[in-house]
């Protein structure tokens, strides 16, 4: 038994390395809100390395096109059979960006299409409440990228169950700052992602 | 009239009746053949094979029965043995017929005349004649007879016999009532994939293509009620179409297998429908064959792609992404390359030459590659496949500080540097200690290091070539670092041949030259692997549980198990295994039933239970096949191991 380590998954096209603080911010946030067993560094892994089955939750984000490869296609169709948990999230915030055009593609080919999760969904339960559903970000309230603040995230469901969450709302750029830079805010931005992890572990 | 002329008349009498006779016989072969394979499948209705084999062996029957008569007939082509059959006819001849065709003995031939003038008579060949044309021709009317007695469709289904000519069979299995038995199936195939139609006697299964129309034929539309007869499919029936004494039924191959049921008053019938899938394409993109990152984009790039298709190519092209920006503010412009149209055919290549040099390309740019071909499916598709995306990039020397890049592994073009290096350092040594040598062996030294020099020039040579058909990352041409590798090595041919001169001091300008183009060269391009976030550990300790924000966590469910239709399919058949032999025709049914479900969630399995379902329509048991199906259910049901476990889960 391991703690929880947060995996970034590593791809071979695009820039998947765009969110270099959100693991950190986030293993903070678990750490403040819960009591989970969290390591205090995330890691990265490669989507067609054998090693991506050690991790229940990946997390896959970047601006530029996503062209998974054959063995990362593989890897990643075996990861979510097997129960993991992959969340991905379009740091464009643009339903016209590459990211999201080529990232929606390769899901739906891989899982399926993509489903709007409902705003009553559990997710939005898991730990702290969002009535309203997702919490919407400050680069959607400011118009950078499509200009739309999306009332849904998307995912792949499975008997009710989120297999796959997919967000427009550019999470990454919300949560990419130092952990330090928490004790300034009266909110934690990061709270959200407490949810999806804890419901990715738990449900 | 002459004697010889006599026998000759004879000879054309018994000719033509020899060939009447053949020819009688050779029918009268066929025609029992054809009697022998209609009587059987008047009895027994015979599968096609057979029947088609029908024809052939009559008319082989045929020829060696004429062949036969006119063998054993042959006599009848020469003059003398004629004459002796006539005299065997005719004794009063006493030999005067045979000895008038004899030339040797035509020595008194009016006394040979007058003789045959007495005793032949025209008419002794008519009965032999009639006696060898009548026989055969009685039995042949008996067998035409025979034939003419039998149902005129027996006799069809042998004279021409084809696919879906089963419903013309005599009703000589089960019930005659029953409208069910036997079906006709004729499957089209969808326009696109440009098959022909195709029929099936009596199937228990139909395999097609996906989208393919299905027509069910049966006979007996006018036994009963048309309203009683239809195809009961997702809980809906369709009414069969009544066409004189036919019915038919009309469907669509679906997606996924599926049974149909047949019904007809309180009778039922299980159809599986097996659809075969339209693959989508296969791409491959063979060159370039790796990612790279560039230090500038120059030079071509070679595309190499390849597709197949099961059924037909639709279209065919490179899809080149091109990136530009950074930060947060990118734009993405989409191109195609080399279309092609393959029209239908199975396979197509592209392969073009796409210079970077001419794309406006920029520092941080990012061209992502792939080959991407849609098959002409407009039933169901298109389908598309494409190969793997190849990512070049643009270098873009601001990043390098926030992102961390891992140079890639030493060059060969490293340890030439530091090898031209070296020698500079030895000839400037040799140089300086010249005076230290007599001339021949300052001119060893130096002729040694010339040798050195054009070791090191063929390495420079090889890397050019290498440089420039390194089909990883798709150059073909020319490249900045091969130019400066070129003239570096030109440096080194001079060098070489000032050294093998003993012209120490002509010859290190030249290897000082060559070690700054090596130099550049080293320089100019660098691949690079993509590089790993800077690591960044937080301190768990102090943050624990200092969040303000109040959670209300519920009380959590345990996860249900997800659905293992495998295993599912083997709790139904070790349900039924202990029974089949109590359950009849109902088992039949209930393995169809798992079949077409095997067909999708457990295709391994699904040919034992074919197997299976055939011996028990054979009358055979079936238990060998269902054993074997579980064998296959149980080994196949075993999971992969679950991702690794977590402390902290609830």
């Amino acid at each position: 038994m391991r703690p929880f380590t947060f995996a970034t998954g590593v791809y071979a096209s695009g820039d998947w390395e765009s969110g270099q603080l959100v693991s950190a911010v986030v293993i903070d946030s678990l750490a403040r809100h819960t009591d989970l067993e969290v390591s205090p560094t995330g890691i990265n892994v490669a989507l067609d390395s054998a090693e991506l089955f050690e991790y229940p939750f990946l997390y896959l984000t970047g601006h530029l096109a996503v062209r998974f490869s054959t063995g990362e296609r593989r890897n990643l169709l075996r990861f979510v059979d097997r129960g993991g948990f992959v969340f991905m999230d379009d740091h464009n915030h643009d339903i016209n960006g590459v990211f999201h055009k080529t990232a929606t593609e390769e899901l739906t080919k891989l899982f399926g299409r993509l489903e709007q999760v409902p705003t009553r969904h559990e997710l939005y339960r898991a730990f702290f409440t969002y009535e309203d559903g997702p919490p919407a970000t400050n680069h959607e309230m400011n118009g950078w990228g499509d200009n739309l603040v999306h009332e849904h995230l998307l995912g792949i469901l499975r008997d009710g169950r989120i297999d796959v969450l997919y967000s427009n709302k550019d999470y990454s750029s919300e949560w990419s700052m130092h952990p330090e830079s928490k004790r300034f805010m009266q909110v934690d931005p990061s709270r959200f992602a407490v949810n999806i992890v804890v419901y990715a572990l738990t449900r | 009239m002459s004697a010889v002329t006599r026998v000759r008349n004879a000879r054309v009498a018994l000719l033509g009746a020899l060939a009447a006779s053949a020819f009688l016989t050779a029918i009268l072969a066929f025609g029992t053949v054809l009697l022998v394979v209609a009587l059987a499948d008047f009895f027994q209705p015979l599968p096609l094979g057979l029947r088609r084999v029908a024809i052939p062996l009559g008319v082989l029957l045929a020829f060696v029965a004429g062949s036969l008569t006119l063998w054993r007939g042959r006599g009848a082509w020469s003059l003398p043995r004629v004459a002796l059959y006539l005299e065997e006819l005719l004794p009063g001849l006493q030999f005067a017929l045979v000895t008038a065709v004899v030339p040797a003995g035509r020595r008194d031939p009016a006394l040979l005349e007058r003789a045959v003038e007495r005793g032949y008579s025209a008419g002794a060949l008519r009965p032999p004649i009639l006696r060898a044309l009548v026989r055969p021709a009685v039995v042949l009317l008996a067998l035409l007879l025979a034939l003419v007695a039998l149902p005129g469709s027996s006799v069809t289904r042998v004279l021409r016999p084809r696919p879906g000519d089963l419903l013309l069979a005599p009703r000589g299995r089960g019930s005659p009532l029953d409208r069910l038995n036997p079906l006709v199936v004729v499957v089209s195939p969808p326009a696109y994939a440009g098959r022909s139609p195709a029929t099936l006697d009596d199937p228990a299964s139909v395999r097609a293509l996906e989208g393919s129309a299905i027509v069910v034929r049966g006979r007996g539309a006018a036994i009963a009620p048309a309203e009683s007869l239809g195809l009961v499919r997702g809980g809906v029936v369709a009414p069969a179409r009544i066409a004189g004494d036919t019915w038919s039924l009309s469907l669509v191959m679906p997606g996924r297998a599926e049974v149909v049921r047949l019904v007809d008053g309180g009778r039922t019938r299980l159809l599986t429908l097996e659809p075969v899938l339209d693959a989508p394409p296969a791409v491959t993109l063979r060159s370039p064959r790796s990612d790279s990152t560039l230090a500038r984009p120059t030079g071509s790039l070679l595309l190499d792609a390849t597709a197949s298709d099961d059924i037909g190519l639709g279209v065919f092209w490179i899809e080149l992404l091109l990136t530009t920006g950074g930060g947060e503010r990118f734009t993405t412009t989409t191109r195609r390359l080399g279309l092609v149209s393959p029209g239908g055919a199975v396979g197509a290549a592209i392969r073009l030459a796409l210079r970077l040099d001419t794309m406006g390309l920029g520092p941080g740019d990012v061209l992502n590659l792939r080959a991407v071909a849609r098959d002409r499916n407009d039933v169901t598709g298109p389908g598309e496949g494409s190969s793997d995306t190849r990512t070049i990039r643009i270098t873009d020397p601001e990043l390098k500080d926030a992102i961390p890049i891992v140079p890639a592994s030493a060059a060969t073009l490293d340890t030439t540097v530091l090898s031209q290096r070296m020698l500079i350092i030895r000839a400037e040594t040799l140089l300086v200690r010249q005076r230290r040598f007599t001339p021949d062996s300052f001119r060893v030294q130096s002729q040694r290091l010339g040798e050195r020099q054009r070791m090191l020039y063929d390495r420079v040579q090889a890397l050019i070539l290498e440089l420039e058909t390194a089909t990883d990352v798709g150059f073909i041409e020319e490249t900045e670092e091969s130019k400066l590798l070129r003239v570096a090595g030109l440096a080194m041919r001079r060098a070489e041949d000032h050294l093998m001169r003993a012209r120490v001091s002509a010859a290190l300008p030249e290897m000082y030259q060559a070690l700054d183009a090596l130099d550049k060269g080293r320089t100019s391009r660098r691949l690079y692997l993509r590089g790993m976030l800077p690591r960044i550990v937080v301190d768990l300790e102090q943050v624990r549980l200092t969040g303000t924000e109040k959670a209300q966590v519920g009380p959590r469910s345990a996860r249900p198990p997800l659905p293992d239709a495998r295993r599912r399919l083997l709790e139904r058949l070790e349900r039924l295994l202990p029974r089949s032999g109590r359950l009849g025709p109902a088992l039949a049914d209930s393995l169809t039933m798992i079949r077409a479900e095997a067909l999708t969630d457990t295709p391994e399995a699904a040919p034992f239970l074919a197997r299976a379902l055939e011996a028990l329509r054979a009358g055979r048991d079936p238990g060998p096949w269902l054993r074997q199906s579980r064998r296959v259910l149980e080994r196949e049901s075993e999971s992969e191991p679950s991702l690794s476990a977590w402390r902290g889960s609830r």
